[in-house]
């Protein structure tokens, strides 16, 4: 009994609404209710023409969607290389950041000028440094020495 | 054009297009009709409006263009009414589209209206424009889209359950 009764309740709403579709007077709103109801399987064969109709027009609102998905595939194309760009341009900026310095006493230098410096005066050191007496040694001696040391 | 631009720009020449399609088509509700299928035009190619450099020119041009198609196609279909109708017997469009499915039967229903009731039915029922927006686009009271939709979907209602009834 409950069924019936909320079958018709909802069979009035529905005529209801159809009724006023037809004079122009449903807002959008009423219209997404009334497509909803439509869409139901148990409806009694006199909405046959109705259905039809909001369905033929669901139709229509979905390729006007489909329409517009070629811009928004362009704009998601356009929006991939931006990322891409700005990633690559992120990244090199990083790599340029890890060239450009150089760790001298647990100091990090940024300095191209000032590492250039440090590094000189640190191959001075190794190779004729003031306190060192022996001989000058030059850079490929130096390594030869070191290899040395660890196959002993 | 912004829809601001457009309503600002375009909607206060209407009264000029209005004349301008009374003075062509002779019947004031024909001019009516034929200003707001203008106006609806305009509207959906309002995009690319700042590209003229006399929008007011272009609407002016668009009105007469139109008018003049419109005069053309009443003529054609006054003196095709008859022949059409002496030829076709019993037979009829829907006949000819049994066959065919029900989203080509209402498409065809569809073409077959009056433009501006095709134009506004589009908008409501496909665009999802209120009747109250396109009212304001076209410069005509809420009431007159009203009765131009109205009658639009009863159209459709009879004519698909022609179709379906056969």
């Amino acid at each position: 009994m409950k069924i019936i009764n909320q079958h018709s309740g909802n069979y009035a709403e529905i005529d209801r609404l159809i009724d006023r579709y037809y004079e122009g007077l449903t807002s959008g709103e009423e219209e997404k209710l009334l497509r909803n109801l439509l869409s139901r399987k148990d409806l009694p064969e006199r909405y046959k023409t109705e259905r039809a109709i909001f369905g033929y027009f669901e139709t229509k609102k979905q390729k006007q969607v489909f329409r517009l998905q070629p811009y928004f595939r362009w704009g998601a194309a356009v929006a991939a290389v931006a990322i891409l760009v700005i990633g690559l341009g992120i990244q090199r900026s990083k790599l340029q950041d890890l060239s450009d310095y150089a760790f001298v006493n647990g100091v990090k230098i940024t300095d191209k000028h000032m590492i250039k410096c440090v590094a000189e005066n640190s191959m001075k050191e190794i190779s004729g440094g003031t306190k060192d007496k022996s001989p000058k040694l030059d850079a490929k001696e130096i390594m030869t020495q070191q290899l040395g040391a660890f196959s002993e | 054009m912004s829809d601001y631009q457009f309503k600002a720009e375009i909607l206060p020449i209407r009264d000029k297009l209005f004349h301008i399609a009374q003075k062509i088509l002779a019947e004031e509700q024909e001019a009516e009709d034929a200003v707001q299928e203008v106006l609806l035009k305009l509207w959906h190619m309002r995009d690319s409006l700042n590209k003229y450099d006399n929008t007011a020119a272009f609407a002016t041009t668009v009105t007469k263009n139109h008018c003049i198609d419109r005069l053309k196609m009443i003529r054609r279909t006054d003196s095709l009414d008859d022949t059409y109708h002496s030829r076709a017997g019993t037979d009829n469009p829907y006949l000819q589209l049994e066959r065919k499915n029900t989203e080509e039967v209402l498409q065809q229903i569809i073409e077959n209206l009056p433009s501006l009731q095709q134009a506004i039915i589009r908008m409501k029922d496909m665009e999802e424009y209120e009747v109250d927006e396109i009212a304001e686009i076209t410069g005509t009271k809420v009431e007159a889209v009203r009765v131009n939709l109205s009658r639009a979907r009863k159209k459709v209602r009879e004519e698909y359950l022609k179709w379906t009834t056969r």
